[in-house]
């Protein structure tokens, strides 16, 4: 539950188009950067978070430290890749950032993504890592594609950064997942292994997928709504409604004769008793009892011809409705075979 | 006239930076139960602290006292020496209080009287030590209070809804 600023600096130079990391280390390290911000925000509710990208021109911010997850995840999505990376004054811009923030409060913090080899001089990221630590601010850097390359710079980096072991290094050879990855290392757990991590982390996973379905204008898979109970409901009473409309339709189809000997054992044998007379008109009806309707007329055709298709709704929901059916259905059968004989 | 104006920090827009714990400073202002100061702070990775302290309302400030521990644990720490004071403006770093002009500056530890003119209207106050008494490598301060009066404006935080 630490109380911090985070600056998302991603690495957008020309050598992330290389797809060692699949799709492509571009996307690779957006993703992991979508989730990290998630995970950030839902740590601390005062948490906020900022994106800014190393190459190009110059290292450009383009996220101020926000709590608005969605625009993280926008300027996340819009970065362009362009030039190289220049780590120096990439990492002093974001400190500036840091530094202005609203609540003094907040632990400053930059996480960097770095996939491409770096061209500062090792005296020079030592210089500015010893300014970054006096200032309190904590910086962790996420090494992949160029891992090797880049170990002697890095590690020098951060061991003139480090103040009471608050920054990390995580090194992510080629092939692997970034965000699976990075989900178990420090810069995930800042609390330590297993404090909710789990839990923090599957959170921020599907709110940042919800977020990234939202962008790209996809309603989403029926699987994905089952974690909606209500959309489930609705849905599931319109199906029904509509399977009711048809059985209606189809009772008065086939003849009046049978669609009165309807009426009259739901008469005789509900509970709904009501409107007995307005059973053969459905657009008559409430919903409740155009329910009750097609419930008793899907019943008694399955009991008609033993081996239908079951009816839609699942009966342990109401075991009163089952009980009343049941017993609306013996009648019915006992009318049927009193009218045969 | 002048009081401790102590109580009227806004503790979440201050910052102090370069100390072994970031929020040590707030002990350092807070007195202790016996009237002694309750903490240190102490500077880390080199002999300079910049202390930023922001006011909830505008003070008159008159004097500031600044003292360091009597008895030191490490051989490597020391009182303050040079201190620089700053009247308002934006938060700063490092790299620019070295540039700015101080609205005073402050020669060792003890009580300070602060010039009348430049301190007449105070939202922030920021501190920075310069150097040490002793040269050594890092400083370590044992109370920081700023005496002086708010001026009369309204306090919307102690506004009691009717």
């Amino acid at each position: 539950m630490v109380l911090e600023a985070t600056i998302l600096c991603l690495d957008n130079s020309e050598h992330v188009r290389n797809s060692d990391y699949a799709p492509s280390r571009l996307q690779a390290e957006a993703d992991a950067a979508n989730l990290l911000a998630g995970a950030k925000t839902q740590a601390n509710p005062e948490n906020s978070v900022g994106v800014m990208s190393l190459a190009g021109r110059a290292p450009r911010v383009l996220t101020t430290p926000t709590q608005d997850l969605g625009s993280v995840l926008s300027s996340v999505h819009g970065v362009k890749i362009e030039g190289e990376i220049n780590v120096v004054s990439g990492v002093q811009v974001a400190h500036l950032a840091l530094k202005h923030r609203q609540n003094k409060h907040q632990r400053m913090r930059i996480v960097m993504f770095i996939g491409s080899p770096i061209s500062a001089e090792e005296e020079e990221l030592r210089a500015v890592g010893k300014k970054l630590r006096k200032c309190n601010v904590a910086v962790d850097v996420v090494s992949f594609g160029d891992v090797e390359a880049n170990k002697p710079k890095l590690e020098a980096f951060m061991s003139s950064v480090n103040k009471n072991n608050n920054s990390n290094l995580v090194e992510i050879e080629a092939g692997a997942n970034l965000a699976d990855v990075l989900c178990g290392t420090a810069i995930f757990n800042q609390d330590g292994p297993a404090v909710g991590s789990g839990f923090a982390a599957a959170a921020a996973a599907a709110q940042s997928q919800a977020a990234m379905g939202g962008f790209s204008g996809e309603g989403g898979d029926m699987g994905d709504m089952g974690d909606d109970p209500a959309l489930m409901m609705a849905l599931r009473i319109s199906l029904e409604e509509e399977r009711a409309r048809q059985a209606a339709m189809e009772a008065r189809g086939e003849g009046s004769t049978e669609a009165a000997a309807e009426a009259s054992t739901e008469g005789a044998g509900s509970v709904d008793t009501s409107q007995p007379a307005h059973a053969a008109d459905p657009m008559m009806l409430d919903d409740d009892a155009l329910l009750q309707q097609a419930l008793a007329l899907s019943m008694g055709q399955e009991g008609a011809q033993e081996g239908a298709p079951a009816p839609a709704i699942d009966e342990e929901d109401d075991p009163e409705l089952a009980a009343a059916l049941a017993m609306s259905l013996r009648e019915h059968t006992e009318n049927a075979d009193g009218d045969t004989a | 006239m002048a009081r401790d104006v102590g109580d009227l920090i806004d503790v979440d827009a201050s910052e102090c930076l370069n100390a072994t714990d970031p929020r040590a400073w707030t002990s350092v202002l807070a007195r202790g139960t016996l009237g002694e100061p309750a903490g240190a702070l102490a500077s880390d990775d080199d002999h300079e602290l910049l202390i930023r302290l922001v006011f909830v309302v505008p003070v008159r400030a008159r004097a500031l006292v600044i003292r360091s521990p009597t008895t030191r644990a490490d051989a490597d720490v020391s009182g303050v020496g040079t201190v620089r004071v700053f009247v308002n403006g934006q938060a700063m770093g490092f790299e620019n209080v070295a540039r700015r002009k101080p609205a005073q500056t402050l020669e060792g530890a003890g009580e300070h009287a602060l010039d009348a003119t430049a301190f007449d209207r105070v939202r922030a106050l920021t501190i920075f030590v310069e150097s040490n008494d002793k040269g050594t490598a890092r400083t370590v301060i044992s109370e920081i209070r700023v005496f002086g009066d708010a001026l009369a404006s309204t306090d919307v935080a102690a506004l009691k809804p009717c």
